[in-house]
């Protein structure tokens, strides 16, 4: 059996982010996400109306999009490997590209610092696992909230790419 | 994919412990399981331990669980009016905002498993009205928090 129609959830999912050192980069498996990943593929269409009708228009391209993503996760430790190096990385310190931890972007140097999201749901029946990965990850907002139960990290940003490459793993 | 789950013995074995240490010395505490003539007891405890998963979870985190405790405060006040009060109160500063670590005490280094956080205690009275022989006054300490295993 090649394929599965178990449906997935969120406890099927696993998020891993990495820069882009060569050889082994750096990573971070999010252990305490909210499991609420949400990313949007959006395509830029151009209607051309004759004269105002549409059934006598056409429609073209418009420019491409790159994929919004956002998740959030609970906060445990903000600063973990830039105060201690023996301490694991944390996943704000990540995010915010702190300095002492030396991460590499994944996006060439002069460009916006950009990341790696590997997002990988396991089937159920364990047959056709699949990798979905964001390759040039860059923030647009980053927010830390006070709560009742726990603290919270929420990241939203975009992937600057049309869609994400997606793998049976 | 790997899995760390909380096990409720660990819960409760960790709690009883603190408990044992925490409460007023001379009342005793009836933990699940134990039988106890009190008939002739005045004042005594009664703790229960619940857990649960509250909230969906990735199979690869750690596990966290909602834990709710207990605590049944039963006092004949024959001399002291005020008793119960004060085993409430000692329960209750016990278990407010309690940081407790978890361990595996069926092993003999009893390795640390996680972490136990309480929040804020309610306390109920649920003494009868009626008058009784002797009355006993039944109150009801709960708190309610969260136990995350380590990663």
């Amino acid at each position: 059996m090649a394929v599965t129609n178990l449906t997935r959830n969120l406890r099927d999912g696993e998020l891993v982010i990495k820069d882009g050192s060569s050889g082994t980069p750096k990573s971070l498996t999010l252990l305490l996400d909210e499991g609420d990943l949400t990313w949007t593929e959006r395509s830029h269409t151009i209607e051309v109306k004759d004269r105002g009708s549409v059934r006598l228009g056409h429609t073209r391209k418009g420019n491409e999009e790159s994929v919004t993503l956002s998740f959030s996760a609970k906060w445990t430790q903000l600063i973990g490997k830039a105060a201690n190096s023996a301490d694991p990385l944390q996943l704000y310190e990540f995010l915010n590209f702190v300095s002492e931890l030396g991460l590499t972007s994944t996006s060439a140097g002069g460009q916006q610092d950009t990341l790696r999201l590997e997002f990988t749901v396991y089937d159920p029946a364990g047959v056709a696992n699949e990798k979905i990965i964001f390759s040039k990850v860059y923030r647009e907002t980053l927010t830390m909230s006070e709560g009742n139960e726990f603290n919270q990290i929420s990241f939203s940003g975009r992937d600057f790419e049309v869609a994400p490459t997606v793998d049976r793993v | 994919m790997s899995t760390a789950l909380l096990q409720h013995s660990a819960v409760c074995a960790s709690l009883f412990r603190y408990w044992n240490t925490a409460t007023l010395a001379t009342a005793i505490t009836l933990y699940p399981g134990m039988i106890v003539d009190v008939t002739k007891r005045t004042e005594w405890f009664e703790v229960w331990v619940q857990t649960w998963s509250g909230s969906p979870q990735r199979s690869h985190s750690p596990e966290e669980a909602t834990v709710l405790i207990t605590v049944h405060v039963f006092c004949r006040p024959r001399t002291h009016p005020g008793r119960a009060q004060q085993l409430v109160d000692a329960a209750r500063s016990s278990l407010r905002h309690l940081r407790l670590t978890l361990r595996d005490y069926e092993s003999s280094e009893e390795p640390e498993l996680g972490m136990l956080c309480l929040q804020e205690p309610d306390i109920q009275d649920l003494s009868r009205a009626e008058a009784a022989t002797e009355r006993l006054l039944h109150l009801v300490v709960s708190c309610r928090g969260t136990a995350q295993m380590c990663e």
